[in-house]
């Protein structure tokens, strides 16, 4: 290629600072013609601020941006896309309600040239031929996207991302809800960009992945780059050093003793994606579950709690619990903190006391009779009690930070004091501070008996706050470790040896 | 203040703000405070305009007149509230008043076993409405016009097109009392209120509406029968609406199959312009009561000031409005 030297774009020294605390530090990152480069890291490492640095999404406080050799200053995403910078998010953003051809052309109708106003679904076709055509990539032009698989529908993502992009595209976690065969014709995607010499930034978490697809990686951590592979020594035992090497401090508190009493035995319960998993949990035993979104550990806990139908036998101390009846399951003594506290956690309009009573209160009313005075000041007292910090316990709950928030979420089940908690993520979006007092009321509760199931993809959580860890993969628990020996490392392996297992 | 404990749960959450305010910067307290009592304040601004231009606005005969014209719509509102707190609506419930009226009125020969009929064909009524709503996921705007238009036919079909009349004195004595010279139909408006109000505010289901109303997931999975819930606020809203047809009836001495034209949408307008929000969880029965004051006070007063009455729709629409809009552009924090 002729123009092999000049980057298609380069970032030098982007930083990038919230409250205070800078989520980008100094990030260097440059991509040349050709290249599938594997942006890597944990959560929270800097991957996403910097992928919305180069979409325009957020301004950065210092380093300079340059798109084929041209310095650039992106105040809103319209600037980056009309540089050539698209990216390709998990989430697709097509009109279900359009055709394959209306979307790939979506806002560059072409019109008649005397009646620019006059649309002709002919024409609409025949452009989007002609951008298929010129990637050599098969899509059904006629079909409404509503009607395609999630897999389609990205390919109809990146196609239109590459006929209206052709700086660079940006693949957010493009493999998360792909089966194997959609992955490979995703890579036969990217190989095409690739050919077409338009470089992709590939974001990932899949380390089995990258040496199959990525010319190099980069490693960020820390809001820092760490280091980078070439194409040969992008594999999992080289670039596992490079993300793990956080210290995990004291943020965790020493853990309660377990029990003999068997709080919950679950036995094999399945689900729509979960395939026989059994577990048995002992009063004051934090069990952690985890695994890649949609591995089967959300949806275990979740049949376990009723919120989902599910088949297998539950049992509470020994009583069997009802299938899909979480109001059964609480009346058992079973809690559930969300994994979107947004979305089925919080009520974001009601005052922050009566978020943290609404478990609480059936049991302060008589003959169902319940005075609002009496009620607040239960709620009152929780919100003191878990150190939910707010300027007035009425305020709207919607209106407090996510580790607030879930101190409230913890209160409320907290209140009745059930005897098996489900967490799930419960320090998502939670500051370091907050998350130290949320472990540390969690333990306060184990303590008494109670037994806890920890969904999370938080390593150093899993890690320093689970007696066990149970790794999912495809529905199925395919490893089990005690809780100190569950290093990120170690998950990523457990995960890897079945993928491959799969795959063979 | 000393408000706070008599207040139901959502306006406690408002007046109770006061308390935790800093009492200097009197300035900026006043913005909030114009919030929480905007609508009390718009309501006593209205009664001063309508006093100052007409001094018999206040007079004991018209404050009659305005609580007499606001009773059945307001019975109607009361239900409404109920329905709306879950994030809901019901357009039939006016129909559902007109049938409940028919139903006790032919029935009325056997005594006052006819009430007994005419409740159990509301709860028929709001179980048909809340089980839909609740179990299909069918939005409550079309259940609730399918049953609206349903319940046009059952009315007019139930005496064969024409109204019942020489109903018994039971029947016609139900609203024909008087008690501190108020008449008993704005007696029997503000038993329905306390009692809705107490329910709300003061029992468990109550506090249920208004969790399902702010995040029926989130009530779900907090041990709340969501979809039980969601389904009684249809039942009580059908019931309290066939109660306003009857007490219509009991007034008119005749129940009519084409009575109460338009009323549900009046009674969504009351509701609305007390401030509770048509996505749920935030209201209560005081707001709608202020809110049907507030509609029936511009209905007097225009008479009063000699308003050419093809002009009230324009009022009371651009009252409806100005209401919800005040409330989004001022609501927002951010």
């Amino acid at each position: 290629m002729t123009t092999d030297d000049l980057p298609r774009i380069e970032a030098r020294g982007v930083t990038k600072i919230f409250a205070g605390v800078p989520a980008l530090d100094d990030v260097d990152l440059t991509l040349y013609p050709g290249e599938v480069v594997g942006l890597l890291g944990e959560n929270g490492a800097g991957k996403s601020t910097l992928i919305k640095v180069l979409a325009g999404v957020y301004i950065p406080e210092h380093g300079e941006l340059r798109v084929r050799g041209e310095k650039v200053h992106f105040t809103q995403p319209i600037d980056a896309l009309a540089r050539g910078i698209a990216t390709v998010h998990q989430h697709s953003s097509l009109a279900d309600n359009l055709t394959v051809a209306q979307n790939l052309i979506l806002g560059r109708e072409p019109g008649l040239s005397w009646l620019p106003f006059w649309i002709r679904q002919k024409a609409i076709l025949a452009k989007a031929r002609q951008i298929t055509e010129r990637f050599g990539i098969d899509l059904p032009l006629t079909t409404l996207v509503d009607d395609l698989t999630v897999a389609q529908k990205q390919r109809v993502e990146i196609v239109r991302a590459a006929s209206e992009a052709d700086t660079m595209i940006i693949l957010d976690e493009p493999t998360a809800a792909l089966n194997p065969d959609e992955v490979d014709e995703l890579f036969a995607l990217i190989g095409t960009l690739k050919a077409q010499d338009i470089p992709v930034l590939y974001v990932s978490h899949r380390l089995d992945e990258i040496p199959r697809i990525c010319t190099r990686v980069e490693v960020l951590r820390d809001g820092r780059n760490v280091g980078g592979l070439d194409r040969e020594d992008s594999v999992p035992a080289k670039i596992i050093p490079l993300l793990v090497g956080r210290q995990l401090g004291n943020l965790f508190p020493d853990l309660p003793t377990v029990s003999e009493q068997v709080v919950l035995k679950a036995e094999q319960v399945s689900g729509t994606l979960l395939k026989d998993v059994s577990l048995t949990v002992h009063g004051g035993e934090i069990v952690g579950l985890t695994g890649t979104i949609g591995a089967g550990q959300r949806d275990f806990a979740r049949i376990v709690f009723g919120a989902d139908p599910g088949a297998g036998t539950i049992e509470l101390l020994g009583t069997r619990l009802p299938q899909g009846r979480p109001d059964l399951a609480v009346k058992a003594g079973v809690g559930y903190v969300s994994g979107d506290r947004k979305k089925d956690g919080l009520f974001p309009i009601l005052p922050v006391w009566r978020n943290a009573t609404v478990v609480k209160s059936d049991a302060l009313a008589t003959a169902g009779i319940l005075i609002p005075a009496r009620e607040r000041r239960v709620g009152v007292e929780l919100i003191q009690q878990f150190d939910v910090r707010t300027s007035s316990p009425n305020k709207e709950i919607g209106e407090l930070s996510g580790g607030n928030q879930q101190k409230a979420l913890l209160a409320r089940w907290a209140a009745v004091t059930p005897k098996l908690l489900i967490l799930d993520e419960p320090t998502l979006g939670v500051d370091v501070g907050a998350r130290r007092e949320i472990y540390d009321q969690i333990v306060a509760l184990a303590e008494s008996g109670m037994a806890v199931l920890l969904v999370s993809a938080d390593h150093a959580e899993l890690q320093g706050m689970s007696h066990r860890v149970l790794v999912f993969t495809d529905g199925e628990v395919v490893a089990e470790m005690a809780g100190h020996d569950a290093t990120e490392e170690a998950i990523l392996h457990a995960r890897i040896r079945t993928d491959r297992k799969a795959a063979s | 203040m000393s408000t706070t404990s008599t207040t139901p749960a959502a306006p406690t959450q408002k007046a109770t703000k006061a308390d935790t305010a800093v009492p200097r910067q009197s300035l900026s307290k006043l913005a909030p405070m114009l919030k929480r009592n905007g609508l009390l304040i718009f309501f006593a601004l209205l009664l001063v305009v309508f006093t100052i231009a007409r001094p018999e606005f206040l007079s004991q005969a018209n404050i009659r007149n305005i609580l007499l014209s606001a009773s059945v719509i307001g019975i109607l509102a009361l239900g409404q509230t109920v329905v709306i707190l879950t994030g809901g609506f019901d357009i039939g419930i006016a129909k559902t008043a007109v049938v409940a009226g028919m139903v006790v009125a032919l029935t009325a020969g056997m005594g006052p076993v006819a009430m007994v009929i005419g409740v159990a064909a509301t709860i028929v009524i709001g179980l048909v409405n809340g089980i839909l709503i609740s179990r299909t996921k069918v939005n409550p705007f079309i259940v609730t016009l399918g049953m609206y238009t349903i319940l046009t036919s059952v009315a007019l079909l139930a005496n064969d097109g024409g109204s019942v009349i020489n109903l018994p004195p039971w029947l016609l004595g139900l609203v024909s009392w008087q008690f501190l010279s108020m008449p008993g139909i704005v007696w029997w408006f503000a038993i329905i209120a306390v009692i809705t109000h107490l329910a709300l505010a003061y029992t468990r289901w109550g506090g249920h509406i208004y969790a399902v109303g702010g995040n029926e997931e989130a009530a779900r999975l907090a041990g709340i029968k969501s979809s039980n819930v969601l389904a009684s606020a249809y039942v009580v809203a059908a019931v309290v609406g066939g109660m306003a047809g009857v007490m219509l009836t009991s007034r008119l001495g005749t129940a009519s199959p084409v009575a109460l034209p338009a009323a549900e949408l009046d009674s969504i307008a009351a509701v609305v312009i007390g401030g509770t929000k048509l996505s749920g969880g935030f209201g209560s029965i005081p707001r709608t009561i202020v809110g049907i004051l507030i509609l029936m006070a511009l209905q007097s007063g225009l008479v009063l000031m000699g308003v050419n009455p093809y002009y009230q729709g324009m009022f009371k629409g651009a009252i409806l409005i100005l209401a919800v809009a005040v409330d989004v552009i001022f609501g927002k924090k951010k």
